[in-house]
């Protein structure tokens, strides 16, 4: 009961931004992109957490930040998600050479380190949405993949497999009814973690000013803040700690639901010992 | 006495990296609507002689010699493709823990549908319907089982469920693997009733495997002890 009250409350969250984020253009009371008030403006009925080093609403920039926020979080997952599936299952299932050789991809990048490339690369890309989301995505997926490879094993060895495939059913078939049945609940969990994943470590690229500057995002209003100054003059506190309390917000709504799956998912494996 | 239709020669069977046989040189005849007992103590292996049967040494990476012969196939040398025709639908399996003869995440229904369904591509929902009925009246279980998941049901009737997936494709042969082990007095009578039924009106060949020889002489017409 109180894991599903937890889970509701996470994704009434989740519900919200995604709504903001989809009509973030009726939502802002003024372009993020434009100038509308005075410099470092303190919040007001006219903008509601004052204004920027350049004048700009930082309200309506809150606004369209959940847009990139979201959607690099929501697109690097859905490409770190395909390629750890893909690869985990095709490894566990199909074993013997092929196991090997994915394997062994799957350890080179688990020893690459995450931040330094992940910044090298970020670097050298433009930063647009797809960019960060192909960069982060192709970067988090061994774990995943890893464990997805062993829970295939195990499926692979049970009773019920074995008579299928000895019925005549195909390796795909087998694949897409039953083993990919069976790791869903998985594959959902751990997406979960890296939309999350994905949305903090775009903010931290974004923080660092490897994102794209000419879009709006939580990390680079902070970056943005950092540059001018906001610690020293006193506007972190209208300018900092919104797009900080968002990313915090999304991340626990996140892990709310994350954490309501699992405990379902688990009272359910109990009631089947 | 009736015709053999199953007959173990010599049969040998080695796990890998290991030099002495588990099963070394194992002569079995099984006749013709008999229920013959498979009697043996823990580690015997009669649980490799039942996988070298049904053809699924290759899952424990196991090789053996010998002679099985069924309907004048040898299943020890026939092709995967010639085992696919023969195993489940020539001679199924009931294992020790029923438990995993069920996908977790399929309802019963599902199960035996797959079953059905993979045999036949083309059946009507309506002959699943019948033969998804006809299945849970020969084992005896309720219509309302079928809705259920595996984790859902008792030992019992799980364990005549899964007599009921064996049956689905009408094996002439059924094997069961310790199949009452683990289950109080009265599931393995019903158990039991469910087994002596379906040799009555199926005309079945059973193959009982247990390591209780009380059990096994109540039930069976004939017992085989391995050592």
């Amino acid at each position: 009961m109180r894991s599903k009250i937890i889970g509701s409350i996470g994704v009434t969250i989740l519900v919200l931004l995604v709504l903001i984020a989809v009509f973030a253009e009726s939502l802002a009371p003024y372009s993020p992109y434009e100038q509308v008030g005075t410099t470092f403006a303190r919040p007001s009925a006219e903008h509601w957490l004052g204004t920027n080093d350049i004048g700009q609403d930082i309200f309506s920039e809150l606004i369209y930040g959940t847009r990139n926020s979201l959607a690099v979080g929501l697109l690097s997952a859905t490409i770190a998600m395909t390629i750890a599936v893909l690869v985990g299952v095709m490894s566990g299932w199909f074993g013997g050479k092929l196991d090997r050789i994915l394997m062994k991809v799957t350890t080179v990048f688990l020893t690459i380190p995450f931040l330094p490339v992940v910044i090298i690369l970020a670097a050298f890309s433009k930063g647009s949405v797809w960019s960060m989301s192909i960069i982060l995505g192709v970067m988090s997926w061994p774990v995943v993949a890893r464990i997805l490879r062993s829970e295939t094993i195990k499926i692979k060895g049970s009773n019920y497999i074995h008579m299928i495939q000895g019925m005549g059913a195909s390796d795909f078939y087998v694949i897409r009814y039953h083993v990919f049945r069976e790791l869903l609940p998985l594959i959902f969990y751990r997406g979960i973690i890296r939309v999350k994943s994905g949305i903090l470590a775009e903010s931290s690229m974004s923080f660092l000013g490897l994102g794209n500057p000419a879009a709006k995002s939580w990390g680079s209003i902070i970056y943005y803040a950092q540059s001018s100054n906001a610690l020293l003059t006193g506007s972190w506190i209208w300018w900092i700690i919104p797009p900080g309390l968002c990313i915090c917000l999304v991340s626990m709504a996140l892990m709310m639901v994350a954490y309501s799956f699992e405990e379902r998912n688990d009272a359910r494996m109990e009631d089947k010992l | 006495m009736n015709q053999s239709i199953l007959e173990i020669k010599a049969l040998s069977v080695w796990y890998p990296n290991t030099e002495k046989p588990v099963i070394n040189g194992f002569n079995l005849n099984l006749y013709q609507n008999e229920i013959l007992c498979l009697r043996g103590p823990s580690g015997s292996g009669k649980s490799t002689i039942v996988a070298s049967i049904m053809g699924m040494l290759e899952n424990y990476d196991a090789r053996a010699v010998g002679n099985i012969f069924y309907d004048n196939v040898d299943l020890l040398g026939v092709s995967e493709e010639k085992m696919k025709m023969i195993r489940w639908h020539e001679i199924a399996l009931v294992p020790q823990f029923s438990m995993n003869l069920f996908n977790p995440v399929y309802t019963i229904r599902q199960t035996l549908r797959e079953m059905m369904w993979l045999k036949n591509k083309n059946i009507t929902k309506t002959k699943l319907q019948d033969q998804e009925s006809l299945l849970m009246e020969m084992v005896h279980l309720e219509k309302s089982v079928l809705g259920c998941y595996a984790h859902e049901m008792s030992g019992g009737m799980k364990q005549r469920a899964a007599i009921a997936l064996a049956m689905v494709h009408s094996p002439k042969i059924l094997i069961l693997d310790e199949a009452t082990t683990g289950l109080d007095i009265k599931i393995q009578a019903d158990v039991l009733g469910t087994i002596l039924r379906l040799k009555k009106t199926m005309d079945m060949t059973i193959l009982f495997i247990s390591h209780d020889a009380e059990l096994g002489n109540n039930i069976s017409d004939r017992m085989v002890e391995i050592k």
